[in-house]
């Protein structure tokens, strides 16, 4: 029982329930619809709703436990209630929200196994939970998005740098050496006030100040064409590095995609998946290759600048640090509204996006409901919105800059006049101010520049854990770790008590048990929705069951290394796709070094090749996107050719032929009926005529399997849910096929 | 969007058809002589003259756009029995009979006033007062989680799969639209 205590919920406080302890499971609504805490308590004897009293709990509702029947949720919107049958009267036991759903919906299945007198264990906790902060984890996340530090995304962003590490160091030394050489100028400018122009006591000779005066503007000119020189080959390091990091993130991060369970894309939108991989990464990339460069070289400069202003004037410099708060207390303030209007030009930018991808993609249904008026309507009024939202942004970047220079003006005449009276004074040369001047000037960009850098820097780390998070996510189906090599299936398959639901707590398939011999055809048929393609999901471990088992040769399918799982599974799926590139790639998809006669062998079996001849490229007739430029039965045909070509152990034809005419299919039938001699096949068909091969059919009805038999044995037994649906297809189709 | 949302006499499918027989027609029930009771905890319904159904589910159709109006009845396995229109001319026990089922069926919690947001990275957490008490709940990756089925009303759907709905921003406080529009 050690484990059922886990999954239960804490008894509520100072509840002393009657008989041994079997479920507890707390609820989140008061029967009044207002939040709350109460609580389903099921002992070997009693039934108890309890409910938070005054000073302790109290017992609401009590049942004795041999009493009660029926033990189940309804399924609300966004919530659900516990009911039970007593004394042939219904009870709504307590109420919750679609957050605690599943924990109810499982009680109540355990519950009436146990009224049964089953046997019934409670699972293990079903929903993970950050030890340190409660966060809901996905199943085989490692890492809580909620509360991992930020150093440590930022230690694993540079450990990226690791295989770049010499451009790295050489950026870093190159950052250094451009900000002493942007000091230079000013410092220079010293000498050629003091000595040259403006000499201040004894002047020395003519000559000789002409000589300098050449020397100090050469220095002047050298140390510019070098500081230009250096920020070009840093520039140029900098987008090598920025580029090589973010290409590495980019192509890890897509071949994780790749070995993510299905469930992880039934749960997302494809469209923010892609944005990660484009955006996210494109954000990256930008920081790293403009925004930490400037980070590093705006710091040093702040800090260069800073010591040397205080190592000509300490006193003036004081006065340089007046307007510093002011500079970064405004810079930071208008970041967070800047950052605001930001957000939206993006997030509009998005929509913009989405509207025209939307309306060119569908293109043909606007114009065949001749809706281009509302379509462009649409465009116009987001590309309008965007356009208002850019000018609102833009005006909040104008009046910070003008604000900003104010301040930094302000600065700058602080600086002016008390030098200037130093100066007056004969405290200072003019040298000095000048070069003081000058450096007061470079200080305050550096300035500003940084507290937007600081927000910057945060965005990308944002965008670098959006990434990381993807890369966390374990894939659910996995290999175990004693899984077994199974280079040769022969294709025995057995179901055992399988139940699968793609969301838990709503089964899809219920307790399906059937077994396969090698070399079977087996016919799968139900009404849409019964779960056929979901068998299939199944059996090609897309999806893992919640309950009983799967074997394959008499293996477990957890157990089986998945890679020769697949490689031995040739599949026709439901909805047919094919990639970009040539007729002759598509068929070989599964084989990539196949010969061209088993490509062409392949497309007469599926019929293919009649119609790819009549096409002026032949086989290399170049598909476009998702295989346009086919008509769907030449689709289907071509996926066809595909799983025949991978010479599979164990075919799968999911609605295979349901686009091609009656005639195409019988030859595409009889093609099929020799190949899968000595192969495991599953097929699926609405139209029944399709499945008079098959061995053996077997009939599912809303999950569950109604009948199976072969195909004569089904027809002919009264009542039976297959001869009613041939009695319907006949009456529909008047084919009489079906009956040989 | 609002084509759907036309009355029958308006014609939106061009004519309106009136036949009983005619199975493509939406079945509309009169409220005026529609009998309902509850028994058992669930809802019995009868047309003068009819058979009773039992284990009647009330749908709402439109439940953004209009909760009170186009309500389906449905009953076992969703088969329709027919359409409420509106609630006009019921007597009262059957409209708070209708109110109340409703109000039973629907849990998404309302968002009466939004507190606090708080964002770390991708997620973000709320507080919140809303019609059932105060509550804080946390979405994450914006765009999908906070969706916007017609203009003005806004359903955030939280990391747990609990939904939470604004039926109309304008009507917020300023304090509330502004920490909304901040993230939206
Ligand atoms: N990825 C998914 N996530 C959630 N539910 C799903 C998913 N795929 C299918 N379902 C649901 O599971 C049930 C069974 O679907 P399945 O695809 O197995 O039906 P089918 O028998 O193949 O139907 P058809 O003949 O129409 O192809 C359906 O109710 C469907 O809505
Ligand atoms: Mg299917």
């Amino acid at each position: 029982m050690a484990d059922e205590k886990e999954w239960n919920d804490a008894l509520p406080e100072g509840f002393v329930p009657e008989g041994e302890l079997r479920l507890c499971v707390k609820a989140d609504l008061l029967p009044d619809g207002s939040y709350g805490a109460e609580w389903l308590v099921v002992t070997d004897s009693q039934v108890y709703v309890v409910a938070n009293g005054d000073l302790q709990p109290v017992t609401r509702l009590q049942f004795p436990f041999a009493e009660i029947a029926e033990p189940r949720v309804e399924l609300l919107v966004d919530g659900g209630a516990f009911e039970i049958k007593h004394a042939d009267k219904r009870h709504e036991l307590l109420r919750f929200t679609a957050a605690r759903s599943p924990r109810f919906m499982t009680a109540a299945q355990t519950l009436e196994k146990w009224l049964k007198e089953e046997e019934a264990r409670l699972p293990e906790e079903e929903l993970r939970r950050c030890p340190s902060c409660g966060f809901p984890l996905d199943r085989g996340s490692r890492v809580c998005p909620s509360c991992t530090p930020r150093s440590r995304s930022l230690r694993r962003l540079i450990s990226y740098l690791r295989p770049h590490w010499l451009p790295a160091c050489c950026l870093t030394l190159l950052a250094m050496v451009t900000t002493g050489l942007s000091l230079l100028p000013p410092w220079l400018n010293k000498p050629l006030m003091d000595q040259v122009l403006v000499p201040q006591g004894p002047p020395r000779p003519l000559q000789e100040r002409f000589w300098l005066l050449g020397v100090l503007v050469a220095a002047l000119l050298g140390s510019r064409l070098l500081g230009s020189a250096l920020s070009a080959v840093s520039g140029w390091l900098m987008a090598y590095v920025g580029n090589r990091l973010t290409h590495d993130i980019r192509s890890q991060l897509y071949e994780h995609l790749h070995y993510l369970s299905l469930s992880f894309f039934d749960k997302r939108q494809l469209g923010s998946v892609i944005s990660r991989v484009n955006q996210d990464t494109g954000q990256l990339q930008a920081f790293l290759t403009w925004g930490s460069a400037d980070l590093v070289i705006n710091v040093l400069l702040v800090v260069g600048i800073g010591l040397m202003l205080f190592a000509m004037n300490y006193r003036l410099a004081l006065l340089v640090c007046v307007p510093v708060p002011l500079v970064v207390i405004c810079s930071l303030s208008f970041w967070r509204r800047i950052r605001f209007y930001m957000h939206r030009v993006f997030h509009r930018w998005a929509r913009l996006n989405s509207a025209l991808q939307e309306g060119l993609s569908g293109i043909r249904v606007v114009r065949a409901f001749a809706q281009e008026p509302r379509e462009v309507n649409r465009f116009v009024e987001r590309s309008n919105d965007l356009a208002v939202t850019g000018v609102q942004a833009e005006r909040v970047w104008s009046v910070l800059y003008a604000i900003l220079s104010a301040i930094i003006m302000s600065g700058s005449m602080l600086v002016w006049y008390f030098g200037g009276r130093g100066v007056l004074l004969g405290d200072m040369t003019i040298g000095t101010l000048t070069a003081f001047i000058s450096y007061v000037g470079m200080f305050y960009g550096p300035v500003q520049a940084l507290s937007g850098l600081v927000n910057w820097s945060s965005r990308s780390l944002t965008a670098a854990e959006r990434l990381f998070e993807v890369l966390d996510s374990v894939p659910e189906v996995e290999d175990a770790q004693d899984a077994v090599p199974m280079p040769h299936i022969e294709g025995r398959i057995e179901f055992r008590d399988v139940t699968f639901g793609y969301e838990s707590h709503r089964p899809v398939l219920k307790k399906v048990s059937f077994v396969v011999e090698p070399g079977e055809m087996i016919g799968l048929v139900g009404h849409s929705g019964a779960g056929k393609t979901t068998i299939i999901n199944l059996l090609c471990r897309f999806y893992d069951v919640n309950e009983g088992e799967i074997l394959v040769d008499g293996v477990p399918l957890k157990k089986i290394r998945i890679a020769d799982l697949r490689h031995q599974i040739g599949i026709v799926p439901q909805d047919t796709f094919l990639f970009g590139g040539t007729i002759a790639e598509n068929i070989a998809y599964a084989k990539p070094g196949a010969t061209r006669e088993e490509i062409v062998r392949a497309a007469k079996i599926a019929n293919a090749h009649d119609f790819i001849l009549q096409k002026p490229d032949g086989y290399e007739t170049i598909l476009g996107e998702a295989g346009q430029g086919l008509s769907a039965g030449e689709r289907q045909r071509l996926v066809i050719a595909r799983a025949v070509l991978h010479n599979p152990r164990i075919l799968i034809l999911d609605e295979a032929t349901s686009q091609v005419d009656i005639e195409t299919e019988k030859q595409i039938q009889e093609a099929i009926s020799r190949l899968v001699k000595g192969r495991t096949t599953f097929a699926i068909a609405h139209r029944l005529s399709t499945l008079r091969n098959a061995d053996r059919l077997i009939v599912l009805k809303a999950g569950e399997i109604q009948e199976t038999g072969t195909h004569d044995e089904l027809l002919h037994k009264k009542r039976g849910e297959f001869a009613r649906l041939v009695g319907m297809y006949q009456a529909v189709s008047k084919v009489h096929e079906v009956q040989r | 969007m609002l084509i759907f949302l036309h009355r029958p006499g308006q014609g939106c499918l061009g004519e309106t058809p009136t036949a009983q027989n005619d199975p493509e027609a939406v079945n509309y029930l009169d409220p005026a002589t529609l009998e309902l009771r509850r028994e058992d905890g669930r809802l019995q319904c009868r047309l003068p003259g009819q058979s009773e159904w039992t284990d009647v589910k009330l749908t709402r159709m439109f439940p953004h756009s209009l909760p009170q109006e186009w309500i389906a009845l449905l009953g076992p396995f969703g088969k329709e029995y027919g359409i409420l229109l509106n609630l006009h001319g019921m007597s009262r026990e059957n409209r708070d009979l209708v109110l109340q089922e409703l109000d039973r069926r629907y849990l998404t919690t309302r968002i009466v006033r939004l507190l606090s947001s708080k964002r770390r990275f991708d997620v973000m957490k709320w507080t919140a007062e809303t019609t059932r008490g105060r509550v804080s709940f946390i979405t994450r990756g914006l765009r999908d989680q906070i969706q916007q089925p017609l203009p003005g009303y806004v359903i955030f759907s939280d990391v747990e799969g609990n939904r939470y709905e604004i039926p109309d921003i304008a009507a917020l406080d300023p304090a509330s639209r502004r920490l909304l529009e901040e993230q939206m």
